[in-house]
């Protein structure tokens, strides 16, 4: 369906905002650039959509090159982040304004808009225009236009961004259901995390330029291949570690911040020196919490410096044992330690994780 | 208290409103009054609609009333044309773009009649440009170019003088249209004249109105362009006022055309913005 191979994007200035990006994504797949600001997920997104021409690379829809073809003429709709509503268009002249466009025949057009208005749930407020919209039905003005081109492909640029905590969670079920019920492939840009969790068949975490890292949302959680997205993609306990040796049946003896520790890994460390990293949730308790009970490996006491409770989770702030200038991050469900005590947890060494070569 | 309250606003109201009110309403009322018989300077003051039925009656005033308007909605609607694409051109900033922009808005700075002379003195009989087309052999003699019958010079200086204020203002306005919008009508598939019809036209009516208006007020009363480089055989509106009230000593029948002027002003401003909405709604909907 769309295919994007080895682009580049150099601007007038001289910055290059992409360098050698691949992607790949089939028919009704829901891929999600996931990166911070200045990654060049958006860039990417307009090069798929045509408003930027690649520097070099190619981008393909269906088999065909459209690497040079302007928007107008590319089977794409976008999704802006500040919606990109026509002000002086009413709702219903909004979404109707793509079917114009194209010439699609009267009656088809009325049963789009009809269609649409009923789905995203505005047939009260066809007649009304933008302004005197919330955020969260601009939102869905916005979708519904994009769906009345009945394009193969929908791109998102961070379309939830505008949208306060709770109608974020709605819209992005909205958009999934839609996404799911219309059949087609979206591309959805994002800086959160959770978001491209929660929506995506496949992610591609970006820096600065590039892939750092692309895969199924479990894979790129449970299994980062760098600091920078284990660090992005969630909380991570980011240290550095000494490759000490192997017990021959995967298991490696590290030498880090908080002690040696074991490391089960099938692939082995890329270099005698490496980054290693766990999720403050698969620490076990030491002292028989909600959390479960450890198998008693990589055991490790700390002592408390901060306690933040978040509702569903307490995160406690460690100073790492051989060296407290480096925090760990512990979350359990139910404990009632304070600063100044001492945490004692294990980490279970199937979720330590190697990642890239230590910087010399 | 309701009283108390209403007198209190306005007395606030009254340093700004009043002052507009005193000045425009006391030029209206002065105009009016001179051209139904008050306020003479000679003679006696009465009731009379005699300098009307006079003024109505002649040919002198239609001419220049229709010359008046002709100017008017001309200038201002050619100096809208010109400013858009400039503007258009002007939207994102480039290198150089400043410094095209204040060239381009340098004519405001010009006084009117100064440029007049200027332009008379290019395109006169023996004038620079009749003398670069001799010498370069595209014509054979000079060519009669100055105050020409049909007003061109007139509506070419107004056009100069206008189109930067036109541009200043809808240069405002297309900027404010965002990058998004714009990119959101060209990914539904509309070209760059369905864009610009359908999208930056509406969103900056208000700003083309304002500037149709304001040109259209001005060029209707024009005194110094038509006096230096206008046609010979017709006044306009203000150049007829003069000439009534210097020549005859006509105060009431200058009063009358002051009166029709301001109708003018009034009702071709506000027809020419009427005109201008609905030409923009129609086009939305080709």
């Amino acid at each position: 369906m769309l295919r994007v191979d080895d682009v580049t994007k150099t601007f007038e200035d001289g910055f290059r905002a992409l360098k050698g990006v691949s992607l790949n994504a089939g028919r009704g797949d829901f891929v999600t650039l996931l990166g911070p600001s200045g990654c060049g997920k958006t860039t990417l997104l307009k090069v798929v959509a045509g408003f930027l021409t690649p520097t070099e690379g190619t981008v393909s829809i269906d088999g065909a090159d459209v690497t040079r073809e302007p928007p107008e003429r590319r089977d794409t709709a976008m999704c802006f982040q500040s919606y990109a509503l026509f002000p002086h268009m009413t709702v219903a002249q909004n979404i109707e304004f793509g079917p114009r466009q194209n010439r699609v025949a009267k009656d088809e057009r009325l049963a789009r808009l009809n269609a649409l208005l009923t789905q995203v749930d505005l047939e009260a407020h066809q007649h009304k225009l933008p302004n005197a919209l919330s955020g969260g039905q601009q939102q869905r003005v916005a979708l519904a236009r994009a769906l009345a081109m009945r394009p193969g492909i929908v791109l998102f640029d961070e379309p939830l961004s505008n949208l306060d905590a709770k109608l974020r969670d709605q819209v992005r079920i909205e958009i999934r259901a839609l996404q799911r019920e219309h059949g087609f492939t979206a591309i959805y840009v994002t800086h959160d995390q959770a978001e491209a969790l929660a929506m995506s068949d496949h992610v591609l975490v970006m820096r600065e330029g590039a892939v750092e890292q692309e895969g199924a949302p479990e894979e790129i959680y449970t299994a980062p291949r760098t600091s920078f997205v284990a660090d992005f993609i969630g909380a991570a306990n980011l240290l550095t570690g000494t490759v000490l040796g192997e017990d021959g049946q995967g298991r490696w003896q590290v030498q880090t911040e908080m002690g040696t520790v074991k490391v089960a890994s099938d692939e082995p460390p890329v270099a005698p020196s490496v980054h290693v990293s766990w999720r403050p949730e698969d620490a076990v308790l030491a002292n028989g919490s909600a959390n479960g009970s450890g198998t008693g490996e990589n055991l490790i006491q700390a002592p408390i410096v901060a306690r933040v409770y978040q509702g569903s989770f307490t995160e406690y702030v460690l100073d790492a044992p051989e060296r407290p200038a480096v925090s760990l991050r512990v979350h359990a469900t139910q404990f009632g330690a304070r600063e100044g005590e001492t945490l004692a947890f294990h980490v279970p060494p199937d979720r330590l994780r190697f990642l890239e070569q230590v910087a010399s | 208290m309701r009283l108390r309250r209403a007198g209190l606003i306005l007395l606030l109201l009254l340093p700004g409103l009043g002052l507009i009110l005193v000045l425009i309403g006391s030029v209206i009322v002065m105009a009016f009054g001179q051209s139904v018989g008050y306020f003479a300077l000679t003679g006696e003051s009465g009731f009379s609609w005699e300098h009307w039925r006079e003024q109505l009656d002649g040919r002198l005033l239609w001419r220049s009333f229709q010359y008046s308007a002709y100017i008017a909605t001309t200038s201002s609607i050619l100096s809208v044309l010109l400013a858009y694409p400039i503007a258009m051109w002007l939207r994102r900033p480039f290198r150089g773009s400043l410094f095209a922009g204040a060239l381009l808005k340098a004519p405001l700075l010009v006084p009117g009649l100064v440029a007049a002379f200027l332009f008379i003195n290019v395109i006169s009989f023996h004038g620079f440009f009749n003398e670069l087309m001799v010498w370069l052999g595209i014509i054979d003699r000079p060519i009669r170019m100055q105050n020409d019958r049909n007003g061109y010079g007139v509506i070419f200086l107004q056009v100069w003088k206008n189109m930067p204020f036109a541009l200043l203002l809808l240069t405002g306005s297309v900027q404010a249209i965002s990058d998004d919008v714009l990119n959101a009508a060209r990914d539904m598939g509309a070209g760059s004249i369905a864009r610009f019809r359908k999208v930056i036209l509406p969103l900056t009516v208000p700003a083309m109105q304002a500037a149709l208006v304001i040109i259209f007020i001005g060029a209707a009363g024009d005194f110094s362009f038509q006096a230096v480089a206008g046609p010979t055989q017709v006044n306009s509106m203000a150049q007829l006022m003069v000439r009534l009230k210097g020549e005859f000593g006509g105060y009431h029948e200058a009063g009358v055309v002051a009166v029709l002027l301001m109708a003018l002003a009034l009702f071709g401003s506000v027809a020419l913005a009427g005109l201008t909405r609905f030409a923009v709604r129609a086009g939305m909907k080709v």
